[in-house]
C-alpha cells in the first residue's frame, strides 16, 4: 500500500434525521485514484465536502499526508483542492482573472500566479479563451476552467465531484485524460462519480457507496471479477428456439442454464469461460440445423456489481 | 390568455415557494407603516425645544438684569435653556447641534430703547428651522409680554405714592411764595432808591479817568524833553556833514592832480620803449647789446603797465569820491526833513498839555458831588443786607423743594423714557440663519451622501456576496489558504473604494454643480466617508449571514434600509418623535451618518466632536464583521 495521503475513520454526518454520510472509513494512497461510485444521493459529494473542509463532521477522524490534522488548517488547505460539480468561479472575470484572483488567495506572488495560469490555461486548452469572460464559455469549457482553479495551488490531493457530468463526449474523452495527467503528476485524486465506465477506466480503486455507507473499496477488475456475475451470451438465430437445443446446450455445457427468448438463445456463462463456451455453443446450434445472424457478449459491470451488492440499480 | 395566467400562477407560485421571500414581503408593510407612524406620530405642540441663550452681563430690559431676564424666558416654559456665555458660543451649541437654535441678547438698544435679539436658526435642516421659528417667536413675545407687564405695574406702583407728596410740596410752596411777596415789596423800594445812581461805577470810572490824565501827562513831559533833544542832535549833525563835504572836495582835487602826473609820467614811459625797441632793431647794434636793450625794454614795458594799473585806481578813486558827495547831499536833505517834522509835533504836543490841564480840574469836582451820594448808599447797603437774609431762608426751603419735584421728575422722566413701542414690545428679534451665505442645497448634499453610501455600500456588498456564493467562487475562497478575516477585510476594503468614488461624484457635483459650500477639510472628509461606509457595509454583511437568495438579500436590505431613512430625520425633523423613539434614532448609522457628515463637510465641526457617534457606529460594525467572519 503506497504511502497514505488521506485516511478518514467512521466519519459520520447527519441532517436531523437524515443521515448523509454513515461511519465512513476509507484511505487513499499517494498516486492512487479512488473512485466514489454511487446513484445520486448516496452521501458522495456529502462526504467529499467533509474530507475537504467545507462541511464539519458529526464526528470522526482525519488524517492528511500521514498525521491527524482538520481540512481547515492552512496548511492542509494549501495541499488540497475540490473540483466542485458545478462551476465556482466569477463568471463576470476572464479565464485568466479568475486563475489569477485564486492564485492569489493561496499566496502566491504576481510572477508566480502569472506563471501558473499560463501553465493551466494551455494545459487544459483554454489558450483561446483566456479574455473571454467565464459566463460566455461553453459547459465543458467551464468543466476545464473549474479544473484550473482549482489546481492553481498545486495539489497533491484534489478532490473531483463529477467531473464530466452533462459532458458530451469529446468533452468528457478530454476531460479523463486530463485526469489521468494528474495521476501522472503525482497528485492523489478522489474521484466521486455516478458513470461506471469513468469509475472503470480512471479509477486504481472503487469505494461504492450508497445510503450514505461504503460497502466496498475495491479495484475495478477484482470488483467485477467477485461481484460482477456471469457473462451473457446472446445468439440471434434463423428461428425460434426449440426445447431440443435447450437441451443439447445444457448436456454440451452442464451448470448453465440456458434461455430461449424468441429467436434468441441467451446463455450465462462464467466470464473465464466465456470463449470456450462461444465456440462450443456456435458449433452446437450450427449442427442443431440454426443458423447465427449475431451474437452478442455483455460482460458483467460496475453496474452489475452495484447491482449485486446493494440490491439495487445504480438509477434506482 | 391562458398562457397569461399560467405565468401569473407561476410567478405566485414562485414567490410563495421562498419562504424567507413571503415572510419578508408580509413583514416588510408592517415595519415601514410602523416605522412611518412612529415617526409622524409626534405632537407639534408638545414638542419643547432647546435654546443656547446669551445675555451680556451689563443687559438691562427695562428694570430687569440679566439674571431676571434668563429666568423669565426660562418661565415662559416652552423652551429648555443652555446659557452660553459669548456670542459664539451660543452659535457653537447650534452648530454641533446642542440646541436647536440661539437667542442672542445684543448690549445696543433701538432707538425707542428696545433690546436687540438675534434669534439664530440652524438652517441646515430648514423643515427643522421652518418649524421651530414660530415656537421660538412664540417665547419670545411671551416674554416681552411678560416684560411689558411686569415694567408697567412696577411703575404704577411708583407713581401712586408721588401723589401725596406733590400734594405737600404744593402748599410749601405756597408759604414759601408769600415770603418772596414781602421781600419784593421791600427791594423794589430799594430799587427806586438806587435806580439812578451806580456810585462804584462812577468811582471806578473817574479812578481809570484819572489814572489815564496822570499817565498822559508823564507821557507828553518826556516828549518835550525828547524834542529839545532831537533838535540838538539834528544841528549836531548837520555840521558834520558839512566838514565832510568840504574834506572829500579836498580830496576830489589832489587826486585829479595824481592822475595828471601819472598820465604824464606813462607818456614818457611808451616813448622810452619805442626808442628801445627801435635802437634793438638795428642791424647794426651787436647781439650782446641788443640782448640788453630787448631786457631794458622789457622792464620798460613792465613799469608801463604798473603805470597804467595806478591810474586805473585812482580814477576810480576819484569816482567814489563824487558818489559820497552826493550821499552826503541826500543826507543833508533827510535832515531838513525830520526838523520840519518834529516842529510840527512840537505844536501837537502843546495843544495836548493844555487839554490835560481842563480834564483835571473836572474830576476834581465830580469827586466831591460823590461824597455827599456816599451816605445815602450807605444807608440802602443796610437795607439790602436784610433782604438778603431773608432771601437766603426762603433759597434754602426752595431748594428742599425742589430736591423733592426731582425725584418726582425723575420718576416722571423715567416713565417719559419708556417710549411706548418699548413697552408694546421691549424685545425686537430678527430672525438670522446660522449659515448665511448658503442655500438649502448645501444642506441637502450631505444627507444625499449619506443616503447614497446606504443605498450603494449596503445593496452592493450583500449582492456582492451571495452572487459569489450562488456562483461557487465563494466556495473557493473558503477552501483557500487566505482566512476568511483577510477575505473580509479585503471586500471591505474594496467596496468601501466604491464608496469613495460616489462620495466623490456627489461632493463634485455638490459643489460644481449647486455651488455647495464645503470645509475642504480632506483628512477629515475621508475619514468620515470612511466611517460611514464601513458600518453600512457591515450592516450589509451581516444580512448575507441570513439570506440565501438575492431577492431575501435585497428584501432584508430594504427592511433595514427604509424605516432607517423615516427614522433617521432625513424626511422629517426627529424632534416630531416621541423621546423613546429619538433616542432610537440617534443610534441608527444613518442618523449619526448624516449628522457626522452635515456636521465635517458643511458646519465646520472637527470630526473630534464626534468621538460618542463614531464609537455608535463602529462598535456594532464591527461585531456584525466578527460575526460574519466566524459564519464565513
Amino acid at each position: 500500500m503506497p504511502e497514505s495521503v488521506l485516511a478518514a475513520t467512521e466519519i459520520h454526518k447527519a441532517y436531523g434525521d437524515q443521515i448523509a454520510v454513515n461511519r465512513v472509513s476509507l484511505s487513499i494512497g499517494k498516486g492512487e485514484i479512488l473512485g466514489l461510485l454511487g446513484p445520486n444521493g448516496a452521501g458522495k459529494t456529502t462526504l467529499a465536502r467533509v474530507l475537504v473542509g467545507l462541511l464539519d463532521p458529526d464526528f470522526g477522524k482525519m488524517s492528511y499526508f500521514g498525521r491527524e490534522a482538520s481540512p481547515r488548517q492552512k496548511n492542509v488547505k494549501r495541499q488540497i483542492s475540490i473540483v466542485p460539480q458545478e462551476p465556482s468561479f466569477y463568471m463576470t472575470f476572464t479565464v485568466e482573472q479568475n486563475l489569477l484572483f485564486f492564485a492569489s488567495i493561496y499566496g502566491l506572488g504576481r510572477s508566480e500566479a502569472r506563471e501558473k495560469a499560463d501553465y493551466l490555461i494551455k494545459w487544459l486548452k483554454l489558450t483561446g479563451f483566456r479574455h473571454k469572460r467565464a459566463e460566455l464559455l461553453s459547459g465543458g469549457y467551464k468543466r476545464l476552467l473549474n479544473i484550473a482553479c482549482s489546481l492553481v495551488n498545486d495539489p497533491k490531493l484534489v478532490f473531483l465531484d463529477e467531473p464530466t457530468v452533462g459532458l458530451d463526449p469529446k468533452m468528457r474523452q478530454l476531460l479523463w485524460d486530463k485526469i489521468i495527467e494528474l495521476k501522472n503528476q503525482g497528485r492523489t485524486i478522489l474521484l466521486t462519480t455516478h458513470y461506471m465506465d469513468e469509475a472503470e477506466k480512471l479509477c486504481d480503486r472503487v469505494a461504492l457507496m450508497s445510503d450514505g455507507r461504503i460497502s466496498v473499496i475495491e479495484s475495478p477488475y477484482r470488483l467485477i471479477e467477485k461481484f460482477g456475475g456471469e457473462t451473457i451470451l446472446i445468439f440471434k438465430l434463423d428461428k425460434s428456439v426449440d426445447q431440443e437445443l435447450i437441451e443439447k446446450v445444457q448436456q454440451a455445457m452442464p451448470g448453465i442454464t440456458p434461455r430461449s427468448v424468441q429467436s434468441n438463445l441467451v446463455l450465462p456463462v462464467k466470464q473465464a469461460d466465456s470463449t470456450k463456451a462461444i465456440v462450443k455453443i456456435s458449433k452446437l446450434v450450427e449442427e442443431s440445423g440454426y443458423k447465427i445472424l449475431g451474437s452478442i457478449v455483455k460482460e458483467p459491470e460496475l453496474e452489475d456489481v452495484f447491482l449485486n451488492i446493494t440490491g439495487s440499480a445504480m438509477g434506482v | 390568455m391562458k398562457a397569461m395566467l399560467s405565468v401569473i400562477k407561476k410567478e405566485m407560485r414562485l414567490i410563495r415557494s421562498q419562504r424567507m421571500s413571503m415572510a419578508l414581503i408580509i413583514i416588510y408593510p408592517l415595519i415601514v407603516i410602523s416605522a412611518l407612524g412612529l415617526a409622524y406620530g409626534g405632537d407639534i405642540q408638545a414638542v419643547r425645544i432647546n435654546v443656547a441663550l446669551y445675555i451680556p452681563e451689563e443687559a438691562t430690559l427695562g428694570p430687569f438684569d440679566s439674571a431676571k431676564i434668563f429666568s423669565i424666558i426660562e418661565d415662559t416654559n416652552k423652551v429648555n435653556l443652555q446659557r452660553a456665555y459669548s456670542e459664539e458660543q451660543a452659535k457653537d451649541f447650534v452648530r454641533v447641534g446642542a440646541s436647536d437654535f440661539a437667542l442672542i441678547i445684543k448690549e445696543e438698544k433701538t432707538q425707542t430703547g428696545q433690546i436687540i435679539t438675534d434669534l439664530v436658526l440652524d438652517n441646515s435642516n430648514f423643515i427643522v428651522s421652518e418649524m421651530f421659528s414660530p415656537i421660538a417667536k412664540a417665547a419670545i413675545q411671551l416674554t416681552s409680554f411678560e416684560v411689558s407687564s411686569r415694567i408697567i405695574q412696577e411703575l404704577w406702583d411708583e407713581l401712586l405714592p408721588i401723589k401725596d407728596d406733590l400734594q405737600q410740596e404744593l402748599q410749601k410752596i405756597d408759604l414759601y411764595l408769600v415770603d418772596l411777596d414781602d421781600a419784593e415789596l421791600k427791594l423794589d423800594s430799594l430799587d427806586l432808591s438806587l435806580q439812578n445812581i451806580d456810585i462804584a461805577d462812577l468811582r471806578g470810572t473817574l479812578d481809570s479817568q484819572g489814572e489815564t490824565v496822570q499817565a498822559i501827562s508823564t507821557v507828553l513831559m518826556q516828549l518835550n524833553s525828547n524834542y529839545d533833544s532831537f533838535k540838538s542832535d539834528i544841528a549836531g549833525t548837520r555840521t558834520s556833514l558839512d566838514n565832510a563835504d568840504a574834506k572829500l572836495d579836498s580830496y576830489h582835487a589832489k587826486v585829479s592832480e595824481q592822475i595828471r602826473v601819472a598820465r604824464e609820467y606813462r607818456d614818457s614811459l611808451v616813448s622810452y620803449e619805442n626808442n628801445l625797441q627801435e635802437i634793438a632793431d638795428r642791424p647794426e647794434t651787436p647781439p650782446s647789446v641788443r640782448a640788453d636793450i630787448l631786457v631794458l625794454k622789457e622792464q620798460v614795458t613792465s613799469t608801463r603797465q604798473r603805470m597804467d594799473s595806478s591810474i586805473a585806481e585812482l580814477e576810480q578813486i576819484k569816482a567814489d569820491i563824487e558818489e559820497s558827495k552826493e550821499m552826503i547831499a541826500d543826507m543833508r536833505q533827510d535832515i531838513d526833513k525830520i526838523d520840519s517834522l518834529l516842529d510840527s509835533e512840537k505844536q501837537n504836543l502843546d495843544r495836548m498839555n493844555s487839554a490835560l490841564g481842563q480834564s483835571t480840574g473836572e474830576i476834581s469836582q465830580i469827586n466831591s458831588e460823590l461824597g455827599s451820594i456816599g451816605e445815602t448808599v450807605d444807608e440802602i447797603d443796610g437795607l439790602i443786607d436784610s433782604s438778603k437774609i431773608t432771601k437766603q431762608d426762603v433759597s434754602s426751603k426752595m431748594r428742599t423743594s425742589k430736591a423733592m419735584m426731582n425725584s418726582f421728575m425723575s420718576t416722571i422722566g423715567e416713565l417719559g423714557q419708556l417710549n411706548p413701542a418699548f413697552l408694546a414690545k421691549p424685545i425686537q428679534a430678527f430672525e438670522r440663519n446660522l449659515y448665511e451665505e448658503i442655500t438649502a442645497l448645501t444642506f441637502i448634499t450631505p444627507m444625499a451622501l449619506a443616503l447614497v453610501l446606504l443605498l450603494t455600500c449596503l445593496l452592493f456588498v450583500t449582492v456582492s456576496v451571495i452572487t459569489e456564493k450562488s456562483e461557487g467562487s465563494h466556495l473557493r475562497m473558503r477552501l483557500s489558504s487566505t482566512g476568511p478575516t483577510t477575505l473580509i477585510f479585503g471586500k471591505i476594503v474594496g467596496q468601501m473604494a466604491f464608496a469613495f468614488l460616489v462620495a466623490f461624484l456627489i461632493l463634485f457635483i455638490g459643489v460644481i454643480g449647486f455651488g455647495t459650500a464645503m470645509q475642504y477639510n480632506l483628512p477629515e472628509i475621508i475619514a468620515v466617508v470612511a466611517l460611514a461606509s464601513f458600518s453600512f457595509i457591515a450592516i450589509g454583511l451581516f444580512i448575507t449571514n441570513f439570506a440565501k437568495t438575492q431577492a431575501t438579500a435585497i428584501l432584508s436590505s430594504l427592511i433595514v434600509i427604509l424605516p432607517m431613512i423615516f427614522l433617521s430625520g432625513t424626511v422629517l425633523p426627529l424632534q416630531l418623535m416621541s423621546p423613546l423613539l429619538q433616542t432610537v434614532s440617534n443610534f441608527l448609522p444613518l442618523t449619526i451618518a448624516n449628522k457626522i457628515l452635515l456636521g465635517v463637510l458643511i458646519k465646520g465641526v472637527p470630526i473630534s466632536y464626534y468621538l460618542k457617534e463614531t464609537a455608535i457606529l463602529l462598535v456594532p460594525s464591527i461585531a456584525m464583521i466578527a460575526y460574519t467572519i466566524k459564519r464565513f
